[in-house]
């Protein structure tokens, strides 16, 4: 039994013990974000003890679970792209459930907690998978608690249409997805595909990766499969939002990179034209919409689709350097989202709204605040020196080389992302100071929070001044395997 | 490697950043007046450490004063490799220069002028940060922290733009410079993907020493997409508008950023690319016509605008214009000359227009002034320095640089360009001494005596400028080219002197003679004549109005592209969202539980309806097994 076999449960274990706790008592609060720095904790030590000893036993276990003619084992691990997810999970995790002590009335905090720490199990049990089985089970396993947040503890009706569509679409997506894995294991026997080659006939191939494909999309999500998206994103609370967006979407384009694309190369190829079609939709339908979008939150949510439209235009370019930077994006992605998230959450508590005419000027009041939106927004406008813009620029540096028409049209996304940054970012702080009848007066950023926020800032300058940090680790041979990459 | 020039050149980039975290950091726990402190000391000191180093670059060879420092890895992906590095040499140099020491000035300026805000703080932070990413644009060796730098003062622009943030006029005037120059940095990444496309690096050494792989279609692409973002971030044709606009920051930020440093970042940038335009011919043309016809373009509507700031902009626009021109037709070194005597002669105008404006309480039209040589001497004085020098009035420093790019236009065989340039010129006398003579000759127009307040702190830095604008061309005399011996080292194969023994004399008689013809009618029409300037209102009528809007650019531009912009985003965002995105999974959902109603329609609990059911199914069935399907699917 090695650390990395329960390190997935860390957080679990501790909502465990976060409900055992009395209602109301301070430990409530306590127990889960020390849980949290916990697994943080773990997760760099994974990530050392990897990068300086390779995979051995410590970042690598496997246990025999289904013995038969059809095997599966209990194999986890972290490798040198997988580790970057982790670090991302452990990472944002930490800031989420931070922020959740404002959040959820006393009263409920512990499920609240218990929740939070569970779906950040789920995501840590996904990333660390090695077999199908185990990821199929993680991938399936995680709507239970964003679905139970969503409908059980905001209360609104919308909220609860929310958490139904949802449901609906990513289960959906996952019946579809275990098509996908059965379809495969009939023909290897085995939930042990990853880093063995199968000789799957390309018919089957395409049919399997459209599978995997779809079951993916829907998670990320991509145009057009994205109707879940904008009420999950505006109606969960800011801690569950800055998950879902900074982590769980994460989990489809981790798919593609770890399972999809070495599993099914002949097939990647022959859906390629497609994928790259829905990608630069994504990436252009993505930034429109969020120029319309007048809630902060709905508009946060549809700069997602389009960022994560270019880290699929990345993946089906089929360019070395576009892929690196594509984990580089992700990264980058999920630490600007989590922070936009839990500071909308923050200026919501305070205004009472996230309608963006309903109220403005708040830099009068609150500089610190617009000190730190103005970091997030500038991340999310892709200014150069900061991490969107390292993601960006070295994804489209090697797309423009394979798809250079795709790319150039893409470009246009870039202009878009400096107006809606802007709308967001001046609305909220700019122009004469005005807060709804009702607001309380003091606007300024708490301690707590201002802590909350400036890891994640901090993060966002530091992967934009030094991003070969990441892209110097996720190096060529450790996408040896995608055999996709070689064959172009 | 120059271990001179490794241990110096760091700390002059990094001083003013050191200056901008303290102040944000540290600041507030202090009195306010130490934030001013450590914003001056930080850039003087990057002045003085620039002047040393200037001092060691200039004494090494020739041959020698190209310095390329490695630091690190930016990234590593696939086989490139995009490293941090910093690039000294001649004309890295005289930018560095102009942005300390204007920059110091400006800062010192500030101190005054600034004085009374409230977020005296914010702004010294935010101009610190200024002059540390135009530093980095300028020190880079190579495009892509040459693209952050670019980023970095597009972000202080914004910000200092958009200062008097509780101003809709300046929130929207600071957006609108943002998003044109985030058009420009796009520009600015396609040339750099194109670069990655050919020889797989970003890099100045590498770009540079093998232009030859590229052919010179790909090299005019190259060189077309940079002009975007030179355009962009210079103010030139087309992308011009937001730099009027930006005048809605405070006076020092138009002085720094807006005339001397900023938007001279593309002459920069086309002159360090100078080995890509060289080899480039179209691209060069098109810099040189853009420049052009954005210096006619402004000088037009500077004739009719009564801002005396937004006078002094679209004469900003103007003077790049002939940078640009200069550059475009390989005249790098005029090019270079011209952005140093115009950051002296344009920062004095907007500074000693800033003391005009403080002390009217915040006026800036000209309509409301008049007669302020008397009640202000110290601005009169000043401003007149700088207006002969941007005239180019013998023997004030725009007449030496300004001539240079004629002259030079008309040497190296650019009739129109030339013709262009000098009709610039004569406009560039006429509107510059129509703002000089509304705002300090006649009568006092405005409705409250001026509050005249000497503030020691702004006129020391205006009075330098004052002094450079005047002698600031006496580096280029007959027979002591020092100018174009000091940038030797950075244009190698390209280096054309400037010489007033080479100047075509009678070309340069010319011009001069013209530009005295646009100052007496100027004169005529301000001073002497109130109803000649009546008169010829009318005769303009309609190119009046036309030139006071600008052209009507703003309203095209807003019907072409933010028009259907927001419209495409309303029917991506409202419209296909609500009727296809979750009408169409509605409409399933809808479909599906008819169906289940309609299915329910059967179980309707009688006894005899089953019985009706499973009898008319036992026909069928029954047939079925006697006939065959057989026989159905042949019918």
């Amino acid at each position: 039994m090695q650390l990395i076999d329960v390190f997935p449960l860390v957080p679990f274990a501790f909502g465990l013990l976060t409900l055992l706790v009395p209602r109301g008592n301070q430990w409530v609060r306590i127990l889960p974000i020390l849980g949290a720095v916990l697994t943080l904790g773990m997760s760099l030590g994974f990530a050392a003890g990897y990068f300086v000893l390779g995979g051995t036993a410590t970042t690598s276990s496997i246990h025999p679970w289904i013995v038969g003619p059809w095997t599966a084992a209990y194999h986890v691990r972290v490798d040198a792209t997988s580790i970057w997810f982790v670090l991302l999970t452990t990472f944002v995790a930490v800031p989420a459930i931070w922020a959740a002590w404002s959040y959820g009335d006393a009263q409920r905090q512990r499920g609240f907690m218990f929740l939070l720490l569970t779906f950040e199990s789920t995501l840590l049990g996904l990333f660390t998978a090695a077999d199908l089985l185990v990821f199929y089970v993680y991938w399936d396993l995680m709507l239970i608690p964003v679905f139970v947040l969503l409908a059980g503890y905001t209360g609104s009706p919308d909220a609860r249409r929310a958490a139904w569509a949802y449901l609906i679409y990513n289960g959906a997506g996952g019946l579809v997805l275990l098509l996908g894995v059965v379809g495969l294991v009939v023909v290897t026997h085995t939930f042990e595909v990853l880093g063995s080659t199968f000789a799957v006939a390309p018919a089957l191939q395409w049919w399997l990766f459209g599978a995997f494909a779809i079951a993916f999309l829907v998670k990320t999500p991509a145009f057009p499969f994205h109707a879940w998206m904008p009420p999950t994103y505006t109606h969960s609370p800011p801690p569950l939002v800055a998950m879902i967006s900074g982590i769980q979407s994460k989990a489809g384009l981790y798919g593609f990179i770890v399972f999809a694309l070495p599993l099914f190369p002949d097939a990647a190829h022959a859906w390629a034209p497609l994928m790259l079609g829905i990608a630069l939709v994504s990436i252009l339908y993505g930034a429109f919409a969020a120029l319309a979008q007048t809630d902060m939150k709905t508009l946060v949510a549809y700069t997602s689709l389009s960022h994560l439209g270019l880290v699929l235009l990345a993946l089906f370019a089929f360019d070395i350097t576009s892929l690196q930077a594509s984990v580089l994006m992700i990264v980058s992605h999920g630490l600007i989202s989590a922070a936009l998230f839990i500071m909308l959450g923050f200026i919501e508590e305070r205004v009472g709204t996230r309608d963006l005419f309903a109220f403005g000027g708040l830099a009068a009041k609150a500089p610190r605040l617009q000190a730190l939106m103005l970091i997030a927004a500038m991340a999310l406008l892709g200014l150069p020196g900061l991490s969107g813009f390292a993601g960006e620029f070295l994804i489209l540096v090697g797309s423009w080389q394979t798809q250079p028409v795709v790319t150039a049209i893409s470009l246009l996304a870039i202009v878009i992302a400096s107006v809606y940054a802007l709308r967001l970012y001046q609305a909220a702080m700019h122009g004469e100071y005005r807060v709804p009848a009702g607001a309380p007066a003091a606007m300024e950023l708490r301690p707590r929070e201002l802590l909350v926020v400036a890891p994640l800032l901090a993060a966002i300058i530091f992967f934009g001044v030094w991003p070969a940090v990441v892209t110097s680790r996720t190096s060529p041979p450790i996408f040896g395997h995608l055999r996709s990459y070689e064959t172009r | 490697m120059d271990a001179v020039v490794a241990n110096i050149a760091p700390q002059i980039l990094f001083a003013p950043l050191l200056g901008c975290l303290l102040i944000a950091f540290v600041g507030p726990r202090l009195p306010r007046s130490v934030s001013a402190v450590i914003g001056c000391t930080s850039v003087f000191a990057a002045f003085a450490l620039t002047v040393g180093l200037a001092a060691h670059v200039w004494h090494l060879p020739v041959a020698a004063q190209r310095i390329d420092l490695q630091f690190g890895t930016w990234a590593l992906v696939g086989q490139a490799h995009i490293g941090f590095g910093i690039w000294i040499d001649p004309l890295a140099l005289t930018w560095m220069l102009v942005i300390t020491g204007v920059g110091f000035l400006i800062h010192l300026y500030s101190v005054g002028y600034m004085g009374h805000d409230a977020n005296y703080r914010t702004f010294f932070a935010h101009m610190n940060l200024f002059v540390f990413s135009m530093l980095l644009l300028v020190m880079s060796d190579g495009f892509l922290w040459l693209l952050v730098g670019w980023g970095g003062v597009g972000l202080a622009s914004y910000l200092l733009i958009g200062f008097y943030y509780d101003r809709q006029s300046a929130v929207l005037a600071a957006r609108k410079a943002l998003i044109m120059n985030v058009i420009g940095d796009v520009g600015i990444m396609i040339a750099i993907f194109l670069m990655f496309a050919h020889v797989g690096d970003q890099s100045f050494a590498v770009v540079f020493a093998r232009t030859g792989a590229f052919g010179t279609s790909a090299l005019d692409w190259i060189g077309i997409w940079l002009l975007v973002g030179a355009v962009a971030k210079s103010a030139q044709l087309p992308l011009h508008t937001w730099l009027p606009d930006a005048m809605e920051g405070p006076t020092p930020v138009s002085a720094l950023i807006h005339a001397a440093t900023m938007v001279t970042a593309g002459v920069y940038l086309v002159a360090r690319c100078h080995p890509i335009y060289d080899r480039a011919p179209a691209a060069a043309e098109a810099v040189a016509i853009v420049g052009a016809a954005s210096a006619l373009f402004a000088a037009t509507i500077g004739c009719v605008q009564y801002d005396i700031k937004r006078v002094l902009a679209y004469s900003t626009m103007s003077q790049i214009g002939y940078m640009f021109l200069a550059v475009g037709i390989g005249a790098y070194t005029a090019g270079a000359f011209h952005f140093l005597t115009h950051a002296f002669f344009k920062a004095l105008l907007f500074m000693a227009a800033g003391i005009v404006i403080h002390n009217l309480g915040g006026e800036q039209d000209i309509r409301k002034m008049g007669g302020l040589s008397k009640r202000m001497p110290f601005a009169f004085w000043t401003f007149l320095a700088g207006t002969l020098a941007i005239a180019g009035v013998p023997p004030f420093s725009g007449f030496f640089s300004k001539d240079s790019i004629l002259d030079q236009a008309a040497a190296l065989g650019h009739p129109w360009l030339f013709a262009v340039g000098v009709a610039a010129a004569a406009l560039t006398a006429f509107y510059m001494f129509r703002l000089f003579f509304s705002t300090f000759a006649g009568e006092y127009r405005g409705s409250v005596e001026p509050h005249v307040e000497r503030v020691p702190a702004m006129e020391i830095p205006v009075a330098i400028l004052a002094v450079l604008a005047t002698i600031g061309g006496f580096l280029v005399l007959p027979g002591h080219d020092t100018f174009s011996a000091l940038l030797a080292g950075a244009f190698p194969d390209a280096i054309l002197p400037l010489s007033l023994a080479d100047f075509d004399w009678p070309l340069v008689l010319g011009t001069l003679m013209i530009v005295a013809a646009a100052i007496v009618t100027a004169y005529a029409m301000y001073v002497i004549s109130p109803q000649l300037r009546a008169d010829v209102s009318r005769r303009l009528g309609g190119l009046r109005l036309l030139l006071l809007d600008a052209y009507h650019v703003d309203a095209i531009y807003h019907l072409m592209f933010e028009v259907p912009a927001y419209a495409l985003a309303q029917a991506c965002g409202v419209f296909f969202e609500r009727a296809v995105i979750a009408g169409v999974p509605q409409a399933l959902a809808a479909a599906t539980s008819a169906l289940g109603g309609l299915s329910r329609g059967w179980e309707t609990g009688y006894l005899r309806r089953y019985g009706l059911t499973i009898a008319i199914g036992a026909s069928l069935l029954l047939y079925f097994v006697i006939f065959g399907l057989h026989d159905v699917g042949a019918r």
